[in-house]
Parts: C-alpha cells; structure tokens; sequence
C-alpha cells in the first residue's frame, strides 16, 4: 500500500489511528498488537504472499536472537558459540536477501564474464528487503553486543514490522525505539497529532507535487538515452540535476511521512535527512543524506573493518592513522580500503546492477579524495584563511555537481543510458538548442547549434522545474529545520543560532496560518492523486 | 573513534574489546573500566 494512495490516506491511516486509541484505552498490549496486524495488512496489501515469505525469515531471526541473548547472558563464557550463532544469522540473512535480490544478478554476471547461459529466476522481490534484512542483522549484532538485553515476540514483530518505516527506513535500532513503545500513551494527543500531520502534509507533498512533478520532464530523458540516442548538453545536465532534485524530494518526502504517520501515534524515528544538497563536501553530503543508512554501514561494517584493519597493522608495529601526517600505507590500509568496501556494499545494497555498484564506488572515490584533501593540502597549502574562503564556495559546487554525476548512474536504465548521457554532459552530444530559443540569442548564438528535436516549451518548463526545486532545496529550511520546536525527529531540536535567520518567520507552528497554508499543500496534493506513482526507494 | 589508543591499550594488556564496546565509549575512564574487567575475566 503506498502512503500517497486514497487508500491509504482515507481508509487504513483512520482504520488504524482509531483502532490503536480504542485499544489503547484497554491496554497498550492491545494497541500494540493492533499495529503489528496492521503492518501486516500494509505489508500483504501489494502482494500477500510477500508476508508468507517474510515471516519465518523474522521467526527464525527472533530464535536465533533468543539463543544469542542466552550465549551473551552467560557472561562471555561461551565468547565463540554466540560469534558462531552471530555469523549463522549474518548468513541466514545475507543468503536470504541475495536469493531474492542478488541470484538473478549473479547469474548475469556469470553469463557476462564466463559465457554460461543460465536462465534466470525472475524472483519477484519481496518490498523493502534490503531494509527489512540490515535491520534485521543490526538486531542480532546488537544482541551479540549486548545493546540489547532482552526482548519479547511481540516487541521483535513491531521493531521489524513498524508499517510506517516497514518499507523504506528510516533504519532503526531497536534500542531507540522499544523504550518508546514500551512508554507510548495510546491516546490521542493534540501536539502528536498536529506534528505528525503536519509533516505527513509536507512529505506528500514533496513526494506528489514536487518529486513526480519534475519525473514527468526527467523520465523521458532518460528513456531516450537508453535507446543510445545521443543527447544534447542541456537536456543531459537536466536530466542529472533533474533527477538528483527528484530522489530527494521523493525520499525525503517519504522520510517525512514515515516520521509523521509514527508521530501520530507518539512515535519518534530517527532523522533522515538534513538539506544534503546544501553540503560542502560529499563527507558531510554522506552525513545528511539517507543519514540512517550511513549509521547503518558506519557502525557495522566500516568501524569493525577499520578496528580489525588496525589491530592488523599495530599489531605488526607500523603506525595507525592518526595524527595531521599518515602514511600512505596507513592512508590506503585503514581508509581508503574501507571506505571502498563500505560504498561498495552501499552501492550492491542499492541495487543489482553494475551500474549501482559503479555509483557506490564513484561515492568511495569522492570520499577517499575528500578525506586525502583533508590530510595533505593543509600541508601544501597553508594559508588557512584563504583556503576556507575559496574552498567554502567552491566545495559546495563541487560537491553538487559530483552528486549529480553520480545519480545519472544511479538512475540510467542500462549502460547505454549512462554512457549516452555522461558524453552529453562533456557535449559530445553536441550544445543544442531548440530554434525557438536559439532565434533570440543575437550574438550569442554561434555559441550553441539550433535543433527542431528539442521543444521551447519543454525546454522552459524543465529549466523551470529544476529552479524552482533547487531554490526550495538549497535557499530554504528543511522540514526538520522548520519544526524543531516540536522535536519532529529523534534528538532534533532548535540548533542555537548566532544571529537569528531571516527565514525564522517560516518556522511551524500550530496556528491558523499555517492550517490553512497545509491546507492549500493538501488540496495541490489530492488533484494530482490518483496515478500510480511508488517510491523510488520501494525498489531496495 | 580513537581508534589507535584503542589498539594500543588492546596490544599492550593482550585484550579484545568488542566492536559494541569501542563504539560506546566516550571517555578514558570508559575505557579503563572495560580494560579492568576484561581483565579480571582472563
């Protein structure tokens, strides 16, 4: 069930919201288990036979977290019995989300490299495993960690199965979540209620006006390169810039609507995202973007493999990485490496595709580079001040650019679209524009060749699409930014300001101006529903 | 993640503290105090 469906908006969510208040007037128990069936039914309701699959997966996950909580429980007398039930789990998972996702990829590579002609699967992938099986492995390490120490059938079901990030994050951990379960109210609350609605207009109005407003100009692009059509400059940069605007307000807005549908019933998830595109280097793009996910892979791969990477080295007497001068061993041991492994496993999480593991390896290449600048061009260039200025401007320019570089080969539908469009970009695909514009450039018009494809109109309506959503992604606060009085995600609250920004007066709050400006987005929202439009990130 | 003071606490009292543990400590005496009672269970 999508949550920008009528469905959704006028059956479930009231079904749900009453049900759970009802019950909770009863027990929390009852209300809780309410929003577990509930899960359910959102889980079943695209396909049903998705529940039969994912069900004993979560079954045989809570047993062998039971069993690794009684290993840990014995106080590390057991230390190689729980590492054993831990990487029986890890595998378990793992093997579960590649049957799904990865064999018919597999089986294409093998094809592709050593000419076999397996046939392939087409499995129908389950919704929302990738996010489904981290944070099902997240769980079981935080067992083995003792992060958790205990927990019930019924408080696993709702970590797993939670419908509003059931499908598409924000990644949880179980310890930031189950104590607020176990606190939650169950009855309505009038500043729950108007937060999380609120947020839930802003999001779907992200998603339904903005994001799908400019696919329907960023689409068709990219299905004209993947004929192996060459493109033209322009129409390739809109197509990257285009689509980079169109993830995140997509994504974004899907995050908003996931923390406003918990929110109503008194649930806070963890933020998202905190205006990406207005970084000035991919390290703190990677710490506002999908901000979940990075926590994810920091905390369970690239942490351990730099720890164990670093045990390695010392214990061999060379020098880690610390300190303003590492080695260039060091540097490419315990960061470089890492960080590749780590964009990698991000980019195969992603998707099952050479062009998605292209894409997280481009980002491993953009940190490793962003990290060496970090440790050798202060020792070149040492005028701090005039680094800092130039370099402040220049970093956010850079940064944009590398991201939408990278998102056409996130988005392509094949090798063809990519390559198609990244020439376009350098304009081997030559810098056309339509005859309409060209006509009024006067002396400038020996710059750029005319062409009868490309539409004036189009052409207006796309530039002005991406204008408009890069002013409202670079210029202006985020939703986070806008309700941080009212706390609405985990830990965010109003950051101390030296001087108060000029955009203050935006701030939400839950007054009559605001109702009706929300109003206004909800109406702009129900006339484009309708249409079948999912979420990108349904797709992992 | 001070990582390198980590490993070579690690290295010179012949201890392994776990990944959970090296995440959640967030002064020396944190620290110390896993040292301490990995120690004592050696």
């Amino acid at each position: 069930m999508l949550f920008n469906s009528y469905e959704f908006i006028f059956a479930f969510l009231p079904a749900v919201l009453a049900g759970f208040f009802l019950l909770g007037q009863r027990s929390r128990s009852l209300a809780l288990g309410w929003i577990i069936a509930a899960s359910l039914v959102f889980y079943a309701w695209w396909r049903p036979l998705n529940v039969l699959i994912i069900a004993p997966s979560i079954l045989v996950n809570y047993v062998l977290a039971r069993w690794l909580l009684r290993l840990a429980a014995d106080e590390g007398r057991s230390p190689v019995a729980a590492r054993l039930v831990l990487a029986l789990g890890i595998a378990f998972n793992v093997a579960f989300l590649g049957y799904f996702k990865y064999v018919d990829f597999l089986l294409t590579v093998a094809n592709d490299l050593v000419g076999t002609r397996f046939v392939l699967t087409q499995v129908i992938l389950p919704l929302g495993i990738s996010f489904i099986t981290f944070q099902k492995i997240a769980f079981l390490v935080d067992v083995h960690g003792r992060r958790v120490t205990s927990f019930t059938l019924r408080d696993y079901g709702l970590f797993v199965l939670f419908f509003p990030q059931l499908i598409a994050g924000p990644i949880v951990h179980y310890r930031e979540m189950m104590p607020q379960f176990h606190q939650v109210s169950c009855r309505p609350d009038r500043e729950n209620l108007a937060v999380g609605l609120a947020l839930f207009v802003f999001g779907l109005f992200k998603k339904v006006v903005l994001a799908d407003g400019i696919a329907e100009h960023v689409s068709p692009v990219y299905d004209f390169a993947a004929g192996g059509h060459p493109v033209s400059f322009f129409p390739a940069w809109f197509a990257a810039v285009g689509f980079t605007l169109q993830i995140y307000f997509d994504f974004s807005g899907y995050t908003d609507m996931a923390l406003g549908l918990a929110r109503l019933i008194g649930i806070k998830l963890p933020a998202n995202f905190n205006s990406p595109l207005k970084s000035g280097n991919i390290i703190e793009f990677w710490l506002r973007w999908h901000m979940t996910l990075t926590r994810f892979l920091t905390a369970y791969l690239y942490n351990p493999l730099v720890l164990w990477l670093t045990r390695r080295r010392m214990a061999r007497g060379l020098p880690g990485i610390g300190g303003r001068n590492p080695s260039a061993g060091a540097f490419f041991q315990l960061l470089v490496l890492p960080t590749l492994v780590t964009m990698f496993v991000s980019g195969v999480w992603h998707g099952a595709g050479y062009l998605f593991i292209l894409w997280g390896l481009l980002h491993g290449v953009y940190l490793c580079v962003n990290h060496a600048w970090r440790f050798f061009v202060p020792r070149i260039w040492t005028d701090k001040d005039a680094r800092e200025r130039i370099m402040g401007p220049a970093g956010f320019a850079l940064t944009f650019l590398a991201v939408a570089v990278a998102m056409v080969l996130f988005r392509s539908p094949n090798v063809t679209a990519a390559k198609e469009l990244l020439e376009g970009m350098i304009g081997l695909g030559g810098i056309n524009l339509p005859r309409s514009i060209h006509a009024h450039l006067g002396p400038l018009a020996g710059v750029f060749s005319p062409s009868a494809q490309l539409s004036g109109r189009e052409f207006a309506i796309s530039g002005a699409w991406a204008a408009v959503l890069l002013l409202g992604a670079l210029v202006l606060p985020n939703t986070l930014e806008l309700m941080a009085r009212f706390e609405p995600a985990l830990g965010v609250r109003p950051r101390p300001a030296a001087s108060p920004s000029p955009l203050r007066f935006l701030d939400w709050t839950p007054t009559v101006p605001w109702a009706v400006a929300l109003s206004f987005l909800v109406v702009s929202v129900v006339m484009r529903l309708g249409g079948k439009s999912e979420f990108l990130y349904w797709q992992f | 993640m001070y990582v390198n003071f980590i490993v070579a606490v690690e290295l010179q009292l012949k201890i392994k503290f776990r990944v959970a543990d090296v995440e959640s400590f967030q002064t020396v005496g944190d620290i110390v105090k896993e040292a301490q009672s990995l120690l004592a269970r050696k």
